[in-house]
């Protein structure tokens, strides 16, 4: 019994200092962002290191965007969002989970990189090397309009699941009915269609990266696209 | 072409007509955050070195810093850059060598000082590791804008140990300041200065030291950050040294303590560069030649300004890297590239009037060295240059009882001479980068007045010596003095000197060839360091297959009077090969062979009882092998073990030739050096062995030393405490003698780009057969440095 509680103990104390690591980053806000960690608000910079449970909230006209440890997926959140973060490393790999209680998010996964999933108060959605929009009305009525991969959604009344394709749309109630159709752009805010389309940017754009020749001095490599 | 010589030479380089010969085997990568252990062997010259200098610099960075090495063991030469030197640059580095005739060569170095080793920061034992990732990617960012590194390295948080990670932003250990949580790295730096920021982290991974790729950001002009858009580099020195005896008399080595001060100061602004330069010593004395220097400068893409202490490098026989004090400028443009040079090449000094030992009063004349020199052309193409110089001792810098007295007979005589020397030289090159040659050639001429002080000649007296030149040498007094002391008179073949050479990279050759010849009476006061009357022809190959195989050769061919004015003629051949085989992961070997003859033979036109036929021969082996026992978890251990075997043997006679000289030498050293991992500890164990036995007496001569040293880290390498002992015992057919010194050290650095190193030694030497000889010197050094 004595091991047992002591074992107990250990597991409690692995998974406290588990907890205390970074899972993100928080990579960019911009107007009303706050920053919540064991219920109370804490004060932020830009690269702060975000832990399990922390709860980032947007306001009206408000930005943020984050990336896992492991860099392998980026979360954006768009105004009057709010989404609370967890990650578990498994192994080599970081299994995320992102639970958006209100708002809309854009989510950027790469393939073969733990688990990731959406949750809303009504729908868990599992995504592999994927990028969609979440949104989450105040009632709980939820919708994922995915741009480019696919998402299964699954129903937490009904435990009904979905596969949303590229170019589609799934609207859940708040009683967990689901309704799957084709996307069209009044499903996006105007702010949203500027992120995505800013990551579709298609007018050329230059970047100048610089880098080290073989003599150790720095050069510049122009980039348009 | 230029780089192709360039990635040559990092490997491996033999100097023509070198008088020091060694072998550096460079290491693979420095790792940052410890100072960078460097060896260095020398295989031939060692008699000629007065020390030996390691001179480093981050890649792009244009004033090289310099550090005395020590001889730790007969022949191998050590130091470390410092670690606050670089993280996440390439480092450049020298070796300079400074000759007992006050010339100097480097290592590696073709004909100018140019070249270096570049190394870059990776681990000897480790390997570059992909599971660092950076968590932000911005290319770019103001210094309006926090600058943030964040890595993660999730991938192998298991195998790490927390303890070793080391991050370094802008050559600058940060790991201090980096907020660790879980597997992220995070470091922030809030209103960076613009510029470059290079950041690189490693760890150590299962006893494994591991690296992540060097990651850039630009950081560009904010709008808030009000700064000054220069750049400002450079260093402040100060070093002292401070020496007690128990016996001055018999004491080898330094006994006069002193202090010195240098700094260099490099500031940029747009396409301007500004440099001072300052060394300030206690060994400083008017009326000895300058120890001071003093150096302010400017410099724009195509002119360049400088005052003060110089050493202009015109061509090979005019201006070569003698200091001149005064003023230094040069237009360079594309096509045409004009240099001129203007001061004071040698200090006035007197010597009071020693009545006691019936010495006259004597003096060095402040000696004003002037010179110019135009260069037509590209020169990655086809260049032509002129250069022109001339030195001259100002008579009326000495007091006449300085430089002349009066015999018994009344006759005037010089106890110092003053000299007008003109040299004038034309060189051509021609680069084919294409075709990844480079030849050239340089034809020079001098005239030397050995004593100007009578003044100059008049011309009748000029008429009668029968110059077919129509001038009046009084019209030239001011250019130059003729008159009887000129050497020669008329300018001929003796009064020349030139060579021709030709560099080639084919099929992973890089072949030179170069002949020169230097005339009886060709004197350049610019240039020294000629020998006279002689020519020398110079092959020399170097291969470099991959980082792999190093191999490299020369051979030297020289003879003397020319002019066939001697008795003798002297003639003398050598050879010099390396090579250097280092496959990843295996013992490195180097080996070395050299070998030197020589000869006399009489000249058949003078009849002479001084001539004495002779002929030697020289030759040394060295063999090394090291290796980097990496497999050696937590005590990375580096041994090397070099082995020489050599022969002097000459003959001489009369009548018919007699061994005068039959010697042989052989010896090996043994160097382990380890670093434990688990504890910030560094030791080093080297034992050295030589055996000189003479053929003729049999007497054998032996050299046993041990060296022991140990360092240890406090406080993240703050402060390192060493402790090091040497002992060197001399036995066999000479007096039973021992040196052994104990050092006691401590580097420190307290603050950023901050070192303070402090070393106190003890030596005691003692003789068994001749205590009179005995003696004990304590020594304390210190050495305060601050980059910035």
């Amino acid at each position: 019994m004595k091991k047992l509680i002591l074992l107990s103990l250990i597991m409690v104390l692995c998974v406290t200092l588990l907890n205390a690591d970074a899972v993100a980053m928080l990579m960019a806000s911009k107007g009303k962002l706050s920053l919540s960690r064991a219920a109370s608000q804490i004060k932020f910079h830009k690269g702060e290191l975000l832990m399990n449970n922390d709860v980032l909230r947007t306001g009206a006209e408000s930005f943020a965007a984050y990336k896992y440890v492991d860099a392998s997926s980026t979360v954006k959140m768009f105004s009057n969002s709010v989404a609370t973060i967890t990650a578990t490393k498994e192994g080599n790999k970081l299994n995320k989970n992102v639970a958006v209680s209100k708002g809309s998010i854009l989510t950027n996964v790469n393939k073969g990189t733990g688990l990731f999933r959406v949750s809303t108060p009504t729908t868990v959605a599992s995504v592999k090397g994927t990028e969609f929009f979440t949104k989450v009305e105040e009632g709980g009525a939820t919708q994922f309009l995915v741009t480019d991969g696919e998402v299964e959604v699954r129903i937490l009344v009904t435990d009904e699941t979905a596969v949303v394709g590229k170019g589609q749309t799934a609207l859940i109630s708040a009683l967990g009915e689901l309704h799957l159709r084709a996307s069209n752009p009044d499903d996006l805010s105007a702010a949203e269609q500027i992120e995505l389309e800013s990551m579709r940017e298609t007018v050329p754009k230059v970047i100048r990266i610089p880098v080290l020749d073989e003599n150790g001095r720095v050069k510049y490599i122009e980039i348009t696209y | 072409m230029k780089k192709i010589v360039l990635i040559l030479l990092v490997f491996l380089l033999i100097n023509l007509l070198a008088a020091v010969t060694a072998i550096h085997v460079m290491p693979s990568s420095y790792i940052p955050g410890l100072d960078l252990e460097l060896m260095l062997e020398i295989t031939q010259g060692s008699t000629e070195l007065n020390t030996v200098n390691l001179q480093y610099r981050s890649s792009g960075e244009q004033t090289w810093q310099s550090l005395a090495m020590r001889e730790d063991e007969p022949g191998f030469w050590r130091a470390a850059i410092p670690r606050a030197t670089y993280s996440t640059s390439e480092v450049e580095y020298r070796f300079e060598f400074e000759l007992t005739n006050g010339s100097k060569e480097y290592l590696p170095g073709l004909e100018s000082s140019h070249e270096a080793y570049v190394i870059a920061p990776q681990a000897s034992s480790g390997e570059k590791s992909s599971a660092f990732v950076l968590l932000n990617s911005e290319e770019s960012i103001t210094s309006d804008e926090d600058y943030i590194l964040a890595v993660s390295y999730m991938a192998i948080a298991d195998e790490v140990d927390p303890a070793s990670i080391k991050v370094f932003v802008a050559d600058r250990d940060v790991s201090k300041l980096v907020q660790k949580s879980g597997s992220t790295l995070l470091y922030r730096e809030e209103k960076p200065s613009p510029g470059i920021r290079k950041a690189l982290v490693m760890a150590i991974a299962d006893g494994k030291e591991l690296f992540s790729e060097t990651w850039i950001t630009e950081v560009l002009p904010g709008s808030k950050r009000i700064s000054l858009p220069i750049t400002l580099k450079g260093s402040v020195n100060l070093s002292a040294n401070a020496y007690a005896s128990s016996d001055e008399d018999v004491s080898f080595g330094n006994t006069l303590s002193d202090f010195a001060t240098w700094t260099d100061l490099n500031a940029s602004y747009g396409i301007v560069n500004a440099s001072t330069k300052l060394y300030l010593s206690s060994l400083e004395s008017s009326n000895k030649q300058p120890v001071n220097r003093y150096t302010f400068g400017f410099q724009i893409p195509w002119f360049e300004l400088f005052l003060g202490d110089y050493s202009p490098e015109f061509s090979e026989y005019t201006l070569n890297g003698m200091n001149i004090r005064g003023l230094h400028s040069k237009l360079d443009t594309r096509y045409l590239r004009l240099y001129l040079s203007h001061g004071e090449s040698v200090r006035k000094t007197t010597v009071e009037r020693d009545s006691v030992q019936n010495i006259n009063a004597q003096g060095t004349f402040k000696q004003e060295a002037i010179g110019a020199r135009i260069a037509i052309g590209r020169e990655d193409g086809f260049t032509l240059g002129f250069s022109g110089t001339r030195h001259r001792d100002v008579i009326s810098s000495l007091d006449p009882e300085y430089y002349q007295y009066y015999d018994s007979q009344g006759d005037i005589q010089y106890s110092t001479k003053a000299q007008d020397n003109a040299v004038f030289s034309v060189d051509a090159s021609l680069n084919v980068p294409d075709q990844q040659v480079l030849m050239g050639v340089e034809v020079a001429t001098s005239l030397l007045n050995k004593n100007t002080i009578p003044g100059v000649i008049s011309d009748d007296e000029f008429d009668d010596y029968n110059v077919d030149l129509d001038l009046s040498p009084q019209d030239f007094e001011n250019l130059f003095v003729i008159n009887k002391n000129l050497e020669p008179f008329n300018i001929g073949k003796a009064n020349t000197a030139w060579k021709a050479y030709i560099r080639s990279y084919i099929m992973k050759n890089m072949i030179t060839v170069e002949y020169r010849e230097i005339g009886s009476a060709f004197h350049a006061l610019g240039s020294p360091y000629h020998l006279n009357d002689s020519r020398v022809i110079s092959v020399s190959d170097q291969i470099a297959i991959g980082r792999i195989l190093f191999l490299g050769g020369t051979f030297n061919h020289t003879k003397d009077n020319l002019m066939e004015h001697a008795t003798e003629t002297n003639s003398y051949q050598s050879i010099q090969t390396q090579a250097i085989l280092r496959i990843p992961n295996l013992p490195y070997l180097k080996a070395s062979f050299n070998i030197n003859d020589s000869e006399n033979s009489q000249n058949g036109d003078i009849e002479s009882d001084a001539y004495i036929p002779y002929s030697g021969n020289y030759s040394q082996y060295n063999f090394g092998i090291g290796y980097d026992f990496f497999q050696i978890p937590y005590v990375p251990t580096q041994l090397e073990l070099s082995m020489r075997s050599g022969k002097n043997f000459r003959e001489a006679g009369i009548q018919d030739l007699e061994t005068v000289n039959d010697s042989k030498n052989s010896g090996f050293n043994f160097n382990l050096s380890s670093r434990f991992l688990p504890i910030p500890l560094k030791t080093q164990i080297a034992y050295s062995n030589a055996r000189n036995t003479d053929d003729l007496t049999k007497d054998e001569y032996k050299n046993n030393r041990l060296f022991l040293r140990a360092e240890y880290s406090f406080l993240s390498e703050m402060l390192k405490p060493y402790l090091s002992y040497s002992n060197t015992s001399l036995s066999g057919d000479q007096d039973k003698q021992s040196y052994s010194t104990t050092s006691l050290g401590l580097q420190a650095y307290p603050i950023r780009n901050l070192s303070i190193t402090t070393d106190l030694g003890f030596k005691v030497y003692s003789n068994d057969d001749d205590s009179s000889a005995e003696y004990n010197t304590t020594t304390w050094r210190l050495l305060i440095s601050q980059r910035f």
